[in-house]
């Protein structure tokens, strides 16, 4: 199967609603990833840093894209970097772990509105036709 | 989901399938007919389950879309029935509000200053992604106990200004083991700085006022050049609000409690989990005190040095700081008697009317300073709390977003966006050029119309109108 499409912006008044799909739950927590900063910069060009590791845990699939979407916030805001390329492995025991190529955000061109939150509104994973999707909710 | 048209802006949704309560909704028909296209009123019903609620579940004028409640949602609980709170009908911003100062300028004074005015504060407002922020990590810990008393000892505002704060800049029953190392860690460099979205430092002018003794009161006239401030806690509340929602979701089942959002997770007042939440917001709110204040006192000295005046001579004396995301434990009387409430405000503003003991004494003759403010390019209003408010002494809290972010970016560029405020004899120094279009005016309700179906409603009562000159955006 080839599944180009990522993610989509869906639409909602304030924040930033989006579907995310893959073909596998690492294919999904990937693209949730790269979605994540997508949405707030242009990374196509930008130079990148020696991959750095990161993980999440949580009780479920949806407790856990949470968990993830959250940690990747804190590394942005506190580190003051952008990932892209990322690389996941999601254990059957409710975590995930991964790594990805940082880049400074001062480097990059802000294309969409910081993103502050990860909102529990409208939260889905589901397992549909054989794709891996997810709706999840941006505060911004 | 059935409305049914009470008058000219009272909506009712009358109480079906695990409702608690009706909603109930304050707005005219064309402040309407978004909420009715998207699904802010199916969120108005949602917390219509919250446990304890009391009353209605109620929208204010600006109602729109949120998560877990809507925004300009008001809602209730009975704290010694089991009445519960929600991090969700706070908001991820704890304590995001507004904050307006006075001055001894006029609009021509500024016009002859504009250049070095807006030069001053795009220099030292900290905006935008990392863009660092004005006071010392060192004092962030402190503030999470005394709010903007702590920054005020350090140097910033003036003793004066507490009396002008809600809840005079300082929450009680803040704990600071409630915040999360991470919550630090992301508020650390962020005390005094605006953050982004929607917030902004704007010099406005009063164009209009409809209250002269009221006006008079809080420090205001026809004229007068003012500063009006949008920004909260920063990533200090939303790591707080993430830490909260997490620890509330799996303690929910405990206490048999089911909501429609999960968004709306919620645990009784009268709880361990409920009285951490409440501390940990309390402490939350007065890091948003501390950052609206430290602002401030930067915007004072940048009018200083802009005018060549010492900051005393700018007269910028605070009008006042309102919260507009905050559950407060408040006494309000519910079917004839008095009872012990907490009311979520999640995206309005508290609005005690004359008289109310918390308010300082030279503002209770007239009730308390409500601000909302529009959005860049179009007025801003400063209202009065009134006797007999029917929404738990709440008001809105803006002009209510019309439009998605990707739907306001489609309808024009940035630039065209700064460049039609600019020739409309506005300044903008923007955060980010590209993302204006994101806080279009065109993407916002008419706030004219908000502040107005606010008096009709007996919300607030109209005082002042603002119309920007200049906005620093975050």
């Amino acid at each position: 199967m080839v599944f180009v499409q990522r993610f989509e912006i869906l639409p909602h008044t304030a924040d930033v609603a989006v579907a995310i799909y893959g073909e596998s739950l690492a294919d999904l927590f990937v693209n949730a990833g790269s979605a994540l900063f997508e949405l707030m910069f242009e990374m196509g060009a930008a130079p990148v840093g020696e991959p750095i590791r990161v993980e999440a845990a949580g009780d479920g699939i949806e407790e856990l894209l949470v968990a993830w979407l959250s940690e990747l916030l804190f590394v942005f805001e506190v580190k003051g970097i952008a990932l892209s390329g990322f690389e996941v492995t999601v254990t059957n025991g409710g975590a995930v772990v991964g790594s990805a190529n940082p880049t400074p955000t001062a480097e990059l061109v802000l294309t969409g509105a910081p993103i502050k939150a990860v909102t529990y509104h409208d939260l889905a994973v589901r397992l549909v036709g054989g794709v891996w999707t997810a709706i999840v909710v941006f505060d911004v | 989901m059935t409305l049914v048209r009470s008058s000219d802006i009272v909506w009712d949704i009358p109480r079906l399938h695990g409702m608690r309560v009706p909603g109930r909704l304050f707005a005219s028909e064309p402040l309407m007919l978004k909420a009715r296209e998207d699904r802010a009123i199916q969120q108005v019903e949602n917390v219509a389950h919250l446990p304890g609620i009391v009353g209605y579940s109620m929208a204010m004028p600006d109602i729109h879309w949120g998560y877990g409640f809507p925004i300009g949602g008001v809602a209730a609980t009975d704290v010694e029935n089991g009445g519960v709170v929600s991090p969700g009908g706070v908001g991820f911003d704890i304590c995001c509000g507004v904050r307006l100062l006075a001055s001894s300028f006029g609009e021509e004074d500024f016009a002859g200053r504009r250049r070095e005015l807006m030069a001053e504060l795009d220099r030292r407002i900290p905006r935008g992604l990392g863009k660092g922020s004005i006071a010392d990590s060192s004092l962030v810990r402190r503030t999470l106990i005394g709010g903007a008393a702590t920054v005020l000892e350090a140097g910033y505002g003036r003793p004066a200004d507490l009396d002008r704060c809600e809840e005079h800049g300082t929450s009680a029953g803040a704990d600071v083991a409630a915040i999360s190392a991470r919550a630090l860690e992301r508020g650390g460099s962020q005390l005094g700085s605006l953050g982004s979205g929607n917030h902004f430092l704007e010099v406005q002018v009063v164009d209009q006022v409809l209250d002269g003794e009221a006006a008079a009161v809080f420090g205001l006239s026809k004229g007068m050049v003012v500063v009006m401030i949008h920004c909260g806690s920063r990533g200090l509340g939303h790591q707080t609000c993430t830490d909260q929602l997490k620890l509330m979701g799996s303690a929910m089942s405990r206490y048999g409690i089911e909501v429609p959002d999960r968004q709306l997770a919620c645990v009784p007042v009268r709880s361990p989990e409920g009285e951490r939440y409440l501390a940990a917001m309390a402490a939350a709110s007065n890091f948003a005190w501390a950052n609206r204040h430290v602002l401030a006192h930067e915007a004072r000295k940048a009018f200083a040095a802009a005018f060549g005046v010492s900051m005393e001579r700018t007269g910028m004396q605070l009008v006042y700081d309102v919260a507009h995301n905050l559950a407060k434990v408040e006494r309000h009387e519910v079917g004839g008697a008095e009872r012990l409430l907490c009311v979520h405000r999640k995206g309005a503003t508290r609005a005690f009317g004359p008289g109310h003991p918390d308010l300082p004494e030279d503002l209770r003759r007239v009730g308390q300073p409500v601000l909302v403010p529009g959005s860049m390019g179009t007025a801003s209003w400063v209202l009065r709390g009134v006797p007999d408010n029917p929404a738990f002494a709440s008001a809105a809290h803006g002009a209510g977003r019309l439009m998605s972010r990707k739907k306001a970016k489609q309808q024009e560029t940035g630039r065209a966006v700064m460049d039609g405020l600019e020739a409309g004899g506005i300044s903008v120094r923007p955060g980010s050029v590209g993302l204006l279009s994101e806080e279009a005016p065109y993407a916002y309700k008419d706030v004219d119309e908000v502040a107005r179906v606010c008096e009709v409603a007996g919300l607030a009562q109209r005082v002042a109108r603002l119309r920007p000159l200049g906005v620093v955006k975050g």
